[in-house]
């Protein structure tokens, strides 16, 4: 048996891996793709300033990270430093030490002061009941609308702020643009979205429902205007103005857009990246203000996990401080990502242009988004009803369900979700 | 006319099957910018190497290749091994609830993998797997199909071989290796190429058992270029899962000459 | 009489080890766990047979077992006549055969998530090629995936797709243990091929066909990899198999007790399904 050579070899060169670490060596899981590029490109600088301090960066594939995280935290078998998606942030909160002496130490400032420098969107999501400090922001997203410049050209349409237009469109005007810019164009649709609980609780606030009120009672069967409303984005499907592929089937909304078939992309600053790739005429724009003018923000942030252990905690303390506040890691993490800053009046200089658009007009967004749009999105119960809400709409508009069906099950899953946890939370 | 109906039949289904392999290796050669355009063209417009080339550079193939190529062989080595022999084990043996335990390896094929995930964890965590190749190696050397396989091709051995060779005073032992193993050469190809294919994509085990980035395995990769936020580069996901079939297609092609030849070749004495 | 037990059975301890240490352990915990409330964050609690009783009133579990059930029909007649043909054309060991086969067998060694999301691209309403080609010649395109029927046919497309590769190498592993004398035989006596195979070469094949029928029903019911990423389940519910279901409740909602419970009920009826089929086929 030739084969069993090479075979042997294999096995002699695997048994072989070894890894050795005398300095401290900090663990770090995050996603893969450009977050991690990201990462490494921030370390390298920072092991110029610490070069006592080893990375090992560990990459979880994004559609299992909450399974990975939670089996760590069952087993015990814990990273130093995680970076997580906002939905899961505050389930974790408990499990991360909390950073307030370390920002007086490192940056020099109070807590307070180091909370004030953001957006009040973000620091709502990092601090506990108890007023810890359990996260810094890796990066801030905003939705925001994207337009393709050569469709609203040809159709003669202005759009807000960078096409001729100042202030945001009515949803009423909205709608009437969807239709022109479809017709001008001879598209099959006009808009894209991607099938998201967090999209549509974006659209409901602008049109002034809200799914779950500041008290996070569920409102859906209670708002009188909220039956109304869900329709009218039903009918956007059948009227083929937004793709029902998109929300019956789970199709990738950038590929209609990117493709032609759609003018607009309700999407946000995280498509940055994707949509420069396209290489075409993508201008950020404002989200239609209708009752209410808001935005949902997203992101990732970044924590230190308790492991007990004195000098790694601090050691991953120091480098979270110094990745999330702007000025040091921050700027070099967010130019190699396209991602937007969380602190307010933070210039980061870019090198493509469409990033200052995208932070006026996100920025702009940030500013004038209620607490409530956060606090709300922040509870266990809103994050644990984002499945149900999309499988329901979705199936309303796959027409297997009327919309009243749709609403009285949602209502269920928020009462069984309520019992669960034992309150609203 | 018989002949003619065949090769028209395995020409209608070929081209059917592989539509979609085609397409996404012909994807894998184009721009992300082409992928994204519509209407979808069938051969790259502009050919590039960019997926390939973006696969290579920011993964260490290699050594995720030398990871999952340990695992793949020493774990088909260990499944063909074990359920060779207890397929024969549970098809001609004798013992108390033998149709039980039959039917168990039945229920066993329903079982699915993620379902049993968490005390799996638990499990490998307790031997001390984490982080450890074995642990991708040992928790999947029983695998149920290939055990059902084995099962069903062994009792197709028909009994009087075996006890001819026992009236002849050979022991249990020589019995399997003499007759049993020789005649299992095509369940052994099936097999190999079978336990090679599914440690290859295999998923979960290496999810739960890996945390460093020296262990992963090619899907563990595969699996973490898909990122965040939708921004998924597909030209690098295909350009990468097209080399990863590359070996298993070696394997194929490897074991049907070492095993498939000799059978039909000398033809079964009965 | 015979003796209780031989010798011959220790071949399969070996076996019998990872099978009891790595499966059935598991799923004794299942079983166990399945009577608790878990969210493998905070400590279990025990909570008897609310997670069952819970069950029974849980309409999206009953509509995905049926949906399931659905798909298994539609699914295991193609599963099982596909490879079948493929083998019988392709058993024997010609250089031919042997390339076909390889390329059969490649959409198995696909990995799932490239192979469906091929599948997701061709079939999509209005970016897809299926659809161009339809429309450029005339005809209105197909909704794949935007009604349940289509839908449910689509997964069992892929299904089949992903399945006839192993399936086919079952066959012709069953085929290349029928000697070749028997087909011989049965050609001189004046039988034609189709005759041959039918009466000489199918019956010899009874264990095969079993093996065949049982592994096709099993990795339908079980599997849900390729409709995460095809449908998610959609439209609606129309495609939420079980095990998808079952994912989705301890993975994103994090009721890993129910997901349990579930799991259970779901690998009763599976054995149900499973014992039927082999009674059937063994009569």
């Amino acid at each position: 048996m030739k084969y069993f050579k090479w075979i042997s070899l294999f096995l002699i060169a695997a048994l072989a891996v070894s890894a050795v670490a005398a300095k401290i060596k900090l663990v770090v899981w995050c996603g893969g793709g450009t977050e991690r590029e990201g990462l490494e490109a921030a370390i390298v600088e920072y092991k110029k300033q610490n070069p006592d301090v080893e990375f090992e960066l560990v990459d979880v594939p994004y559609a299992q990270y909450e399974q990975k995280v939670r089996l760590g935290i069952m087993s015990g078998d814990l990273p130093d430093l995680v970076t997580i998606t906002y939905p899961y942030a505050p389930g974790y909160m408990q499990y991360m030490i909390d950073l307030r002496p370390y920002i007086q130490k490192h940056l020099g400032i109070t807590p307070d002061q180091y909370l004030k420098a953001m957006y009040d969107v973000t620091a709502v999501r990092i601090v506990d009941t108890k007023g810890e400090i359990r996260y810094v922001p890796l990066h801030f997203t905003m939705q925001c609308l994207w337009v393709n410049a050569d469709y609203f050209k040809k159709a003669k349409i202005p759009f807000p702020p960078f096409g001729g237009r100042s202030e945001p469109w009515t949803w009423e005007e909205f709608v009437d643009v969807l239709k022109k810019v479809k017709e001008a164009n001879n598209l099959p649709y006009a808009m894209s979205m991607q099938r998201t609980a967090e999209r549509l609780f974006c659209y409901l606030g602008i049109r002034g429902v809200k799914i779950l009120d500041e008290n996070l009672e569920f409102m859906l069967d209670k708002d009188p205007r909220a039956k109304q409303v869900l329709e009218e984005f039903i009918s956007l499907f059948k009227e083929n103005l937004m793709v029902p592929a998109e929300w019956i089937a789970a199709q990738d909304p950038n590929m209609a857009f990117t493709g032609g078939l759609t003018a607009v992309l309700w999407a946000g600053s995280w498509s940055t990246l994707d949509l420069l790739k396209a290489e075409k005429n993508f201008v950020p724009a404002y989200l239609p203000k209708d009752a209410e003018w808001l935005s949902c923000e997203g992101g990732r942030f970044f924590g230190a996990f308790k492991t007990g252990k004195q000098d790694r905690e601090e050691a991953a303390a120091k480098f979270a401080l110094w990745i999330g506040w702007k000025g040091l890691g921050y700027d070099i993490y967010l130019k190699k990502t396209y991602h937007m800053s969380a602190y307010k009046e933070h210039e980061v200089d870019y090198d493509k242009e469409v990033m200052k658009q995208v932070q006026a007009v996100c920025g702009r967004l940030a500013e004038v988004t209620p607490n409530w749009v956060v606090t709300v999105r922040n509870s266990t119960v809103y994050s644990r009803l984002q499945t149900p809400i999309v499988s329901q709409m979705s199936a309303v508009i796959a027409g297997q369900m009327n919309l009243d069906e749709a609403i009285k099950n949602i209502r269920k899953e928020y009462e069984k979700l309520v019992a669960e946890l034992g309150g609203k939370k | 006319m018989a002949r003619y109906i065949k090769l028209i039949f395995l020409i209608v289904m070929l081209l059917l099957y592989m539509l979609p392999v085609y397409y996404s290796i012909a994807s894998s050669f184009k721009g992300l910018k082409e992928i994204y355009s519509y209407p979808p063209t069938v051969f790259p417009q502009n050919p590039s190497l960019q997926g390939y080339i973006e696969a290579l550079r920011k993964q260490d193939m290699l050594t995720y290749l030398r990871n999952t190529l340990f695992v793949a062989v020493v774990a088909t080595i260990i499944t063909v091994m074990t359920s060779v022999m207890g397929g024969y084990g549970l098809a001609k043996g004798t013992f108390i609830g033998k149709i039980t335990l039959n039917r168990l390896v039945v229920m066993t094929l329903f079982i699915t993998a993620q379902v049993i995930m968490v005390p799996l964890f638990v499990i490998i965590r307790r031997l001390g797997l984490i982080n450890n190749l074995w642990g991708l190696i040992l928790p999947a050397v029983y695998t149920p199909t290939g055990m059902f396989t084995a099962i069903q091709y062994m009792r197709d051995i028909p009994d009087e071989f075996l006890e001819s060779a026992k009236v002849d005073g050979a022991s249990e032992w020589a019995i399997f290796w003499k007759i049993v193993f020789p005649l299992s050469k095509p369940l052994i190809a099936a097999l190999s190429i079978f336990s090679f294919t599914w440690r290859w994509n295999d998923f979960v085990l290496p999810l739960l058992v890996v945390n460093k980035r020296s262990l992963y395995t090619l899907q563990l990769a595969l699996a973490v270029i898909q990122g965040e936020f939708g921004g998924t580069p597909w030209n690098t996901i295909l350009a990468f899962s097209t080399l990863t079939i590359i070996p298993t297609l070696v394997i194929f092609l490897l074991f049907q000459r070492f095993f498939m030849r000799g059978i039909t070749a000398g033809g079964l004495k009965y | 009489m015979k003796k209780l037990i031989n010798s011959r059975f220790l071949f399969a301890v070996p076996a019998l080890v990872f099978l009891f240490i790595f499966v059935l352990l598991p799923v004794f915990s299942v079983f166990v766990m399945s009577f608790f409330s878990w969210d493998l964050l905070s400590p279990p609690k025990f909570t008897g047979w609310d997670n069952f009783l819970r069950l029974l009133e849980d309409k999206w579990f009953w509509n995905s077992i049926w949906v399931s059930i659905k798909l298994l029909m539609m699914t295991v007649p193609m599963c099982f006549f596909v490879p079948l043909a493929l083998a019988v054309c392709l058993y024997k060991e010609t250089t031919f055969s042997k390339i076909l086969r390889a390329f059969f067998y490649w959409p198995y060694m696909m990995p799932a998530v490239a192979g469906t999301t091929m599948f997701k691209w061709l079939l999509s309403y209005d970016l897809g090629l299926l659809n161009h080609i339809i429309k450029s010649a005339g005809f209105s395109p197909v909704p794949w995936l935007l009604k349940p029927t289509p839908a449910l046919f689509a997964i069992s497309l892929l299904r089949t797709w992903g399945m006839t590769g192993l399936l086919m190498m079952m066959f012709i592993t069953g085929l290349q243990s029928v000697p070749e004398e028997f087909h011989e035989a049965a050609r001189v006596d004046g039988a034609n091929r189709w005759q041959t195979f039918w009466y000489v070469t199918f019956p010899l094949l009874k264990n095969t066909n079993l093996l065949v029928l049982t592994t096709a029903i099993a990795h339908v019911f079980r599997d849900f990899a390729g409709v995460y990423v095809l449908t998610g389940g959609g439209p609606g519910y129309s495609t939420m198999v079980t095990p998808l279901y079952i994912y989705n409740t301890a993975f994103t909602q994090w009721r890993i007790g129910y997901a349990y419970a579930m799991s259970v009920v779901f690998l009763l009826v599976s054995f149900v399904i499973a014992v039927v089929t082999l009674r059937v086929r063994e009569r």
